[in-house]
C-alpha cells in the first residue's frame, strides 16, 4: 500500500534557477528561503519517489498530438532541454510504480494518456533543483496540458488529485510518495501583457490555498485565468495537489512577485511538521 | 496551415538542445525552411522578422517568443510588446 506522505506546489519560472542575479536580492532571498523550508519538509517526509504534476513547454508535444493529461512511464528522463538552464542530466523514473498508477487510473475511468519517452524542461527541473537536487529520488511525471487551447479544466485536475490520493493507497508496494505540483502563479508570455504579474490574483489564490478551498478554486474558468496571464493556466497543476490533500489547509506558503523573473513566484506545502 | 507549420518550425528550434537547427538556419535559412510547408508570405515573415504577422497568424504566443529568440535574433520584452501592440491572433 503506497502512501502520499507530503504534497507541495511551487513555481517553475526559469529565472529561479537560471537568472538568480537578475532578481531583487531581498525578494529572491525570501523566496529561496521559503523553498528551502519546503524542501526540508519534503526531505523530512522521507519519500521514495516524487510524483511531479507538471506541464510541457513545447518540448514534448506539438499541435499534431496534444494529450490533456499524460503519465510518464519511462525508466528515466533527460533534462533540462533548454541549454540556458544548464547541464543536461539523467533523471531516474520509477517505471513499475508509474505503470501501476497508470493501470489504476485507466481502470477507474480516468482516461489519461501515457508516454514511454519524455524530456523535462524548466517546468519540472526547477522544482527538482530544490526538492531533488542530486536526483536521488525517482520521478514519475504527470504532464498536464496548460499551453494549448483547449485545456482540461481546473475542476478535472482537482478530481485527478483526489483520484490519485485514493488510488495510491490501493497500489501494491509501500512507496512513500511526495506529490509535487509545479507552475504558476500569474505570468504572461508572448502576449500583449507579456511580463506582467497579477499579485492581486496570486495573493487571493494563495489565501484560498492556505484555507484549503480547492473545490472553490476548481471552478475558476479558463477565461478568468487567461485574464491574469496565459501562464496562469498552470495553476491547474496546483488544483491537482489540492485535490490530493483532500482540500485541507496548507501548512506553509511563500510568495514573491519577482519582476525580473516575470512571474508571481509562490510555493506551498502540506505535511510540514 | 500557416500557424501549424510556422509553429512547428519554432517548436523544432526550441527543443533542439544542440542548436543544430538554429545553427543551420543562421547559415542557410532556406535549407531549413525547405523542410516546412510554408507559402511565400510565411517565408517572408521569417526573412523580414515580421513578429506581428507571425503573432496574427495564430502561432501560440510562447512559441512566437521562442521563434523570436532562436531564429530572429532575439528581442527584449518592451520591443516585443511594441511589435504586437494591438494585434489580434487568428482563431480558426
Amino acid at each position: 500500500m503506497a502512501k502520499i506522505v507530503v504534497v507541495a506546489a511551487a513555481s517553475h519560472a526559469p529565472g529561479i534557477v537560471a537568472f538568480k542575479d537578475q532578481a531583487d536580492p531581498e525578494q529572491a532571498g525570501r523566496f529561496y528561503e521559503g523553498m528551502d523550508r519546503i524542501a526540508a519538509a519534503v526531505r523530512d517526509a522521507r519519500p521514495d519517489l516524487i510524483l511531479a504534476v507538471t506541464n510541457d513547454h513545447y518540448v514534448n508535444y506539438y499541435l499534431d498530438n496534444v494529450p490533456a493529461i499524460c503519465v510518464g512511464i519511462a525508466s528515466s528522463y533527460r533534462g533540462p532541454v533548454e541549454a540556458f538552464m544548464g547541464e543536461e542530466r539523467e533523471v531516474p523514473g520509477d517505471r513499475p510504480f508509474a505503470k501501476s498508477l497508470l493501470d489504476s487510473l485507466l481502470g477507474n475511468d480516468f482516461d489519461v494518456a501515457y508516454s514511454e519517452k519524455l524530456c523535462f524542461d524548466h517546468g519540472t527541473m526547477v522544482p527538482l533543483h530544490f526538492f531533488n537536487p542530486d536526483l536521488a529520488l525517482p520521478v514519475v511525471p504527470i504532464l498536464v496540458n496548460n499551453i494549448y487551447e483547449p485545456m482540461p479544466s481546473p475542476r478535472r485536475l482537482h478530481q485527478l488529485g483526489l483520484a490519485i490520493s485514493e488510488l495510491v493507497d490501493e497500489l501494491p508496494g509501500d512507496q512513500r510518495v511526495a506529490l509535487v505540483a509545479t507552475g504558476g502563479l500569474s505570468h504572461s508570455v508572448g502576449t500583449p501583457s507579456a511580463g506582467e504579474i497579477r499579485a492581486d490574483f496570486d495573493e487571493d489564490f494563495l489565501a484560498a490555498v492556505m484555507r484549503g478551498e480547492g473545490s472553490r478554486l476548481a471552478e475558476l474558468s479558463h477565461r478568468e485565468l487567461e485574464s491574469y496571464g496565459n501562464g496562469t493556466h498552470e495553476i491547474r497543476n496546483w488544483l491537482c495537489a489540492m485535490g490530493a490533500t483532500g482540500d485541507v489547509p496548507a501548512d506553509f506558503v511563500v510568495y514573491e512577485p519577482v519582476q525580473a523573473w516575470a512571474t508571481g513566484c509562490g510555493a506551498v506545502v502540506w505535511g510540514m511538521n | 496551415m500557416s500557424r501549424f507549420e510556422l509553429g512547428r518550425l519554432f517548436f523544432d528550434a526550441g527543443r533542439d538542445r544542440q542548436m543544430k537547427l538554429v545553427s543551420q538556419y543562421r547559415e542557410d535559412p532556406d535549407s531549413v525552411l525547405a523542410g516546412y510547408e510554408l507559402n511565400d508570405a510565411e517565408r517572408d515573415y521569417l526573412r523580414n522578422k515580421d513578429v506581428r504577422a507571425i503573432y496574427e497568424a495564430g502561432v501560440p504566443p510562447l512559441l512566437v517568443r521562442m521563434g523570436v529568440m532562436y531564429l530572429m535574433g532575439g528581442m527584449d520584452t518592451p520591443s516585443y510588446k511594441n511589435a504586437i501592440s494591438g494585434a489580434v491572433q487568428a482563431r480558426d
